[in-house]
């Protein structure tokens, strides 16, 4: 066989084989159409008949109760009259019925009563219809709509589309057809075309087990061992020739990377190597504790409080290992707590009284460093580990162990207890436990509930023996950022703060830098907030999401109001802040379920989602209107939030051409960063219509780290008026709050 | 009959084409309202609302007082209902007592007013007409009439005084069932006629006690005096002609009794009664006359026992009749409405009718109808224009020709008062003069009217203030200025062009179209709406007085005339999601308070779904945990801890028998390395896991065996049973999320 004649053949092969594979996508994806569309159908119909079961229990009234029209006048009556005279005349009553006006058009939206954070549209998911007429006389508004998407179309690139599954399932059938032929090189084409069918990753794998040797011997392979990873790859020909007829996917190179890469990850044999068993599990393995809580902490919201929120997922991050002071407030056991307890062994006292004395050299250590540093920010004394220094608590501090050879060793201790085994589980949660938790072996013991404290205590002497031999993971804290120990006291900080604080409010206003930007939580170890800050550089204040330091300069102090900070009296009101709960406690803002009573605050509604009960209508003005259900008594009362998509301004930008060729937009401006558009999602503000006359009118506050847009009252209002809002800033708070002013067309 | 009217330029310029070209902007201008309140007053009489009695600018309509509540026993109910059952029937009779006791003119219909000045009283004339069965076809019927006998009959009687029985007029009918001369009798009629009798007028001049309505007593002699020149105008269009509902041909009176006699036929339920013209001219003074069958043709007596009223025909023409030329066409509503109204263009007789035994004693008769009339609430028609007669005191008067479909519930003591009114305003004379201002208040008609009734509805007003009142509350498609004037009160009259005619009502029940919205079987909610009529002038303290001050054209420039304001939600309001209108049972439901809708908590849980490096112990806690924090919002770190118990509180179970616990100790961990929860919150918080669990069966031995046999921890699940599990977990997770709203 020439070799050139070979090639040749791989090509046509390689694309015979495509074009097959690609037709059976399509077979089965209009399957899967079909059956999405039947398991819908049942879907709906089950819903349906539980909700014909749950109807008799819900307190409704029927719409057509009677049918009769008893209690309506008549009016006039119809008679019908024949021409036969066997027939009587029939005559009804004639009612008349009101006729029902009909309703202004609506499209669909989804609600949320939160903003949701969605990422740019890469391809234009459809071409919107505009009515015939634009089609045809404004053709150049779809092909510059088409090209703000780069020529992307939802669906639009089947023609020479190739994609990881589709690539990975060629690969595998060519190779098949080529261990085949290899086998049987006699075989014509015609015969090959006939088995084409695609073989699953393990029967492909059997069979080059199998056919090993034939592929040594076919020489387009060098000679393989089972054990080298290369043993399943196909044959070199095969990507060579779907990178001559897909030049766009890559190099040769690249795609065999790319075929390894793929095979990984569809091994089911294969645990990914990121994830942790489960530790409830059978295969929970003896992991470190950043490993056990990797997912936990990867995912984990500290703004929202959820895993893997809807608005915040681009700006997780693991969480600050400073301020936990505050956090760690274990004490080291001083009672026995069992008669299993650590406290009955030997030497157990003084291992406990050993790490009080520790933590407190510790701490007047540290005092002593900032004084010298002068602001605790340089303190980094790269042997001693960290601590969270409290005299009256105690905490764990394995390195200082080895200081001290009076300690208690695990030679020590009994045979028995050094013996016990331990599983990947149990060992697992002794290293995530002992950070919480610290020394306090009695409340570990408790936790694991498989051990008792005297195992866990001989554990914890076993571990902190290992550390000695590997680097310590876990429990890298930044020293540079523990608490100031004895800062001034509390009052006087705080005045300083606010006073430095109003001066900067004050700043901020004579700044002629209007533009706001989205807040991000800052992280710069081991910087105080300085001009490096992106909180600083951005003019935000800090937060309690931030990585820095509790008592940063930048950080904003919260208000101390005892009234209804609904006044520019209150800082928080001034800086177009929702109190936070954290740190405005005066106000009652950290009063929740039964004692929300006590808070006196007005200025958390748009937290508290505690909006006035609004209702659709058709507007009096233009489509459809919101209207108020009860009355509003004053002004700057909260109506609601106007909740929406979140979008970056240049996908707002993308959707505002189509918007505003519809006349219609639901975008609305929330910083220099972020869009809101309700059009998609939204709550029923969204109806709120424009008007130089309005009711009411729109804020952008920071709330909790966000910035939300809250819907105030702009005077009264009565219950049943429909709710309008000025759609343009005026030009003072568009200074303050947005820096581009967006056109918005009326809804 | 309708008096003409003036206009100011025509009295200048008797050009015919201006004429013609005034009246038609006249029409232009107040043609389309006054038809509608025509059609919402003839719907009004087909169910009517009771409102006027209440109304405080009414008073003197009030037709009730509560005085009887106090005496109200409950005890006393059946004596009173026993006390109203029928005396027994005697079986048969042959006699038949006509007891004739007013003759009334509509006070409305002008020419015939003048009537009722001239004279107080008219001799009626009863007689019964026999005709006979012909034998040969081409002979007329022939008909004999007797004189049973006459009597004095009031004219618009004032006061409800009811003839005795013994001026009643009696017929013995025992010889009219048996045939006469061997010819059969076809029919009986009777035959009642009203002459004039050559009195003098007999206004007398009777002293009035009404004080209040001292100022519009004035110069009354003035304004009759206009009057009757101005009934000499020719081509102008007569208010009555505006304001009735009747569709007025250009009639003579053959055309009005045909009209009388159709509209009997059409509505003639109950018992047929014919009202015929009489083909025998009659004497001289003889100016009304109707009759009334008997029997019928197969011998079935017709009449019964009760109060009829019968509609008068006019003989002769009145020499003050002349055609009028001046017609509204009617809308097509009218056509019905003129039935109703046919009994009232014409005077009415009414009388009552009584068959009893020959000899039966007076005095029962005269007991029965005293105390069957006057305290026990009689049913009334409500007529079109002889309301204020009917309500002046004539006794109860049925008119039988018409079902009685409205009926209006009245109290005779009150009526004195407004008896009182009446009679004043009868001596007085009191003449309102509406001026109807048109053409962008350049030209004007003037219609005088010498009572209080309201033009377009008929009500009667009783006094002045009244009327102003109504006239401006009622009909906001006009504007109504009161102006004083030395003889008598003048009433402009504009056609408000900032009334819009927009649907007013609650719009709930234009969406429930029947049955709904005026359902009587049973109690459904309603969202409350405001309905503002603004129409505040200051209130004088209070209308005590009734000044007529308060309607003066000045106060009528600060406040807008009736404009109408509806306030709360005067609207159908929508769901957000589906459209469909929100009923009112749903009206304090918010589709917003639903914190975590059902798309969301799916997202949320596919979200999560889709990560391949979290593994299958995590995700189910970390769905649980995001599904709960949806639904109950934490916003703040110092909540954590409760809502963290709540958590635990309610998924206790479920993580348990799922064995998560040591992942729910991982999320407690996560908890406290961010700072969000204190790790004394952290024991805590397990602490109370252990309690709560401690009532619920693990699954399997796993964890909670006993602390010294750590081997069989986690061994005893093995991985396909944890798979199932997780399936199993992640359904209960679903459901739970639907359950919880």
């Amino acid at each position: 066989m020439a070799q050139s004649n070979y090639k040749i053949d791989w090509n046509k092969r390689v694309r015979q084989e495509y074009f097959s594979l690609r037709q059976q996508k399509r077979f089965q994806r209009s399957d899967k159409i079909k059956s999405a569309f039947t398991t819908n159908l049942a879907l709906i119909a089950e819903r349906l008949t539980e909700l014909s079961s749950t109807l008799p229990e819900v307190k409704a009234q029927c719409v057509n109760a009677d049918g009769s029209f008893d209690d309506r006048p008549i009016t006039k009556s119809c008679v019908v009259k024949s021409s036969v005279h066997a027939y009587r005349d029939q005559a009804v009553p004639l009612y008349t019925l009101n006729t029902v006006p009909s309703l202004p058009i609506c499209y669909s939206w989804v609600p949320v009563h939160q903003n949701f954070m969605v990422e740019d549209e890469t391809i234009l998911h459809n071409i919107p219809y505009m009515g015939d007429e634009v089609l045809d006389e404004d053709g150049a508004f779809i092909e510059e709509l088409i090209k703000n998407y780069d020529g992307k179309v939802h669906g639009d690139r089947e023609g020479d589309f190739i994609n990881d599954e589709l690539f990975l399932e060629l690969v595998q059938s060519l190779n098949q057809l080529n261990l085949q032929r290899s086998r049987r090189p006699l075989r014509n084409k015609m015969n090959d075309g006939k088995e084409k069918t695609p073989d699953t990753i393990e029967k492909s794998k059997e069979s080059s087990a199998e056919e090993e040797i034939d592929v040594v011997s076919d020489g387009n392979k060098d000679g393989e061992t089972s054990n080298d990873p290369n043993s399943n790859l196909p044959c070199h020909q095969i990507f060579s020739s779907i990178a001559d007829l897909f030049p766009d996917k890559g190099s040769v190179e690249d795609l065999i990377e790319k075929y390894k890469e793929l095979t990984e990850v569809s091994d089911p044999d294969k645990v990914v190597p990121d994830c942790t068993p489960n530790i409830d599990g059978s295969s929970a393995k003896s992991v470190a504790r950043e490993n056990a809580l990797h997912s936990f902490h990867e995912l984990f919201c500290r703004r929202c409080y959820k895993y893997d929120c809807f608005q915040h997922s681009h700006t997780y991050r693991p969480p600050a290992k400073v301020n936990r002071r505050k956090v760690l407030d274990i004490r080291a056991p001083t009672e026995v707590c069992g008669p299993n307890c650590f406290l009955n062994l030997d030497g157990a006292m003084e291992f406990t009284q050993f790490h009080r004395r520790a933590s407190m050299r510790h701490s007047s250590n540290k005092k002593l460093q900032q004084l010298r540093s002068g602001g605790g920010g340089s303190g980094s004394s790269s042997g001693s580990r960290p601590s969270t220094p409290t005299p009256s608590e105690s905490e764990t501090d394995t390195t200082e162990e080895r200081d001290s050879s009076s300690l208690v060793k695990l030679e020590d201790l009994p045979e028995q207890l050094r013996e016990v085994e331990w599983d990947g589980a149990e060992s697992t949660l002794f290293r995530v436990l002992h950070e919480t938790l610290l020394t306090n072996f009695c409340a570990i013991s408790k936790m694991i509930k498989t051990k008792n404290c005297q195992q866990v205590f001989a554990f914890a002497l076993r571990e902190a023996s290992n550390l000695t031999n590997q680097p310590p993971g876990a429990s890298s804290l930044n020293p540079e950022h523990d608490n100031i120990e004895f800062s001034p006291p509390k009052k006087k900080r705080k005045h300083r703060l606010w006073s430095l604080h109003a001066r900067r409010v004050q700043q901020k206003k004579d700044n002629s830098s209007s533009h706001v930007y989205n807040y991000q939580p800052c992280y710069h170890p081991g910087q105080p907030c300085d001009s490096s800050c992106q909180c600083v550089a951005l003019g935000n204040y800090c937060e309690k999401f931030c990585q820095c330091a509790s008592d940063c300069h930048n950080r904003f102090p919260g208000c101390r109001c005892k009234a209804q900070c609904n006044t520019k009296q209150c800082p928080c009101y001034l800086a177009v802040r929702e109190c936070d709960s954290d740190l405005c406690t005066q106000c009652g803002a950290d009063q929740f379920g039964e004692n929300a009573w006590k808070c006196s605050c007005k200025n958390v509604l748009i937290q508290r989602g505690l909006h006035k009960h609004l209702l659709q209508a058709p507007s009096d003005v233009a489509g459809w209107g919101i209207y108020i259900k009860q009355d509003v008594a004053n002004k700057n009362e909260f109506i609601s939030e106007y909740c929406g998509e979140i979008i970056s301004q240049d996908e707002a930008d993308r959707r505002g051409k189509v918007y505003d060729k519809y006349m219609c937009s639901f975008l609305f401006n929330l910083n220099n960063d972020f869009v809101v558009d309700a059009t998609r999602k939204g709550n029923k503000i969204r109806f709120a219509n424009h008007s130089v006359n309005p009711n009411c009118y729109a804020k952008v506050m920071m709330v909790n780290g966000d910035h939300r847009i809250g819907i105030f009252a702009n005077r009264p209002i009565q219950a049943g008026e429909e709710l309008f809002f000025d759609y343009r800033y005026s030009q003072s708070d568009a200074m303050k709050y947005v820096g581009i002013e967006r056109e918005m067309e009326p809804a | 009959m309708p008096r003409p009217k003036k206009s100011d330029r025509q009295k200048k310029d008797d050009i015919s084409v201006d004429l013609h070209q005034d009246r038609e902007e006249f029409l232009r201008a107040f043609e389309k309202p006054t038809q509608i309140y025509r059609f919402l007053r003839a719907r009004h009489c087909i169910s009517p609302i009771f409102l006027h009695r209440s109304l405080f600018y009414m008073q003197d309509r009030c037709s009730r007082t509560n005085g009887r509540r106090k005496l109200f026993r409950v005890n006393d109910l059946l004596k009173s209902c026993q006390s109203k059952l029928p005396e027994p029937i005697p079986p048969h009779y042959n006699q038949l007592k006509i007891l004739v006791s007013a003759f009334c003119i509509d006070p409305g219909v002008a020419n015939e007013n003048y009537l009722q000045k001239k004279y107080s009283d008219v001799e009626t004339e009863v007689c019964i007409r026999k005709s006979l069965r012909c034998r040969r076809k081409d002979n007329e019927s022939q008909q004999t009439e007797d004189l049973i006998g006459s009597m004095e009959v009031p004219v618009n009687p004032k006061s409800s005084r009811f003839p005795h029985e013994s001026e009643a007029i009696t017929l013995n009918t025992d010889d009219m069932q048996c045939s006469r001369d061997g010819q059969p009798v076809k029919t009986y009629t009777l035959v009642f006629r009203v002459f004039e009798t050559q009195d003098e007028e007999s206004e007398s001049e009777m002293e009035s006690s009404d004080l209040e309505m001292s100022d519009t007593e004035t110069s009354d002699g003035d304004g009759s005096g206009k009057k009757r020149k101005r009934e000499h105008d020719p081509a102008a269009v007569s208010l009555r002609n505006l304001t009735t509902g009747t569709r007025r041909s250009t009639t003579n009176d053959d055309t009005k009794s045909k009209d009388g006699d159709r509209s009997s036929v059409a509505s003639g339920g109950r018992k047929s009664r014919r009202f015929s013209n009489s083909a025998v001219p009659s004497e001289k003074t003889a100016i009304y006359e109707a009759e009334l069958s008997i029997f019928s043709a197969d011998k079935e007596t017709l009449l019964v026992d009760g109060e009829y009223e019968l509609s008068m025909t006019r003989k002769l023409p009145d020499e003050n009749d002349y055609k009028r030329n001046a017609t509204w066409e009617a809308l097509d509503g009218g056509r019905n409405i003129e039935a109703l109204s046919a009994m009232n263009n014409c005077p009415l007789l009414k009388f009552s009718l009584k068959w009893s035994e020959e000899g039966c004693s007076g005095p029962l008769a005269g007991l029965e109808s005293s105390t069957s009339e006057p305290d026990a609430k009689r049913m009334r028609r409500r007529t079109n224009k002889n309301l204020g007669e009917d309500a002046s005191g004539n006794p109860a008067s049925n008119i039988p020709v018409f079902p009685v479909d409205s009926v209006e519930y009245r109290k005779s003591k009150l009526l004195k008062k407004s008896n009182l009114n009446r009679e004043d305003g009868n001596q007085t004379k009191q003449v309102v003069f509406y001026q109807f201002i048109y053409n962008s208040e350049t030209q004007q008609q003037t219609e005088a009217r010498d009572d209080l009734y309201c033009p377009w509805c008929q009500l009667n007003c009783i006094t002045l203030y009244s009327l102003v009142k109504h006239l401006k509350v009622c009909h906001p498609r006009f504007n109504f200025a009161y102006v004083p004037q030395e003889n008598g009160s003048s009433i402009e009259v504009s056609v408000n062009e900032c009334y819009d005619s927009s649907y007013c009502g609650n719009p709930q029940f234009i969406f429930a179209q029947p049955g709904m919205a005026f359902s009587r079987r049973g109690p459904v909610r309603r969202i409350q709406v405001t309905d503002t009529l603004v129409y505040r002038p200051k209130r004088e303290r209070h209308n005590l007085n009734m000044d007529l001050n308060e309607l003066l054209e000045k106060e009528e420039n600060e406040t807008s005339p009736a404009a109408h304001y509806a306030a709360g939600h005067h609207r159908l309001y929508f769901h957000s999601e589906t459209v469909v209108p929100i009923r009112p049972c749903e009206f304090d439901v918010d589709s917003e308070e639903e914190t975590d809708p059902e798309w969301l908590r799916a997202h949320t849980t596919k979200m999560l779904d889709e990560f391949t490096d979290v593994n299958d112990g995590e995700k189910p806690i970390m769905k649980l945990w995001n599904l709960y924090i949806m639904k109950h919002s934490c916003i703040a770190d110092a909540q954590m801890l409760s809502t963290c118990r709540e958590f635990l509180n309610q998924y206790t179970t479920l993580i348990v028998k799922h064995s998560l616990r040591r992942n729910l100790l991982l999320h407690f961990v996560t908890l406290v390395d961010f700072g969000v929860l204190k790790a004394s919150a952290l024991c805590s918080l397990m602490d109370h896991f252990d309690e709560l669990s401690a009532g619920v069966e693990a699954p399997d031995q796993l964890v909670q065996n006993g602390t010294h046999h750590p081997n069989n921890a986690t061994t005893s699940i093995t991985e396909p049973d944890m798979a199932a599990k997780l399936k199993q977990l992640q359904e209960i997770i679903e459901n739970d999320g639907m359950q919880i709203n």
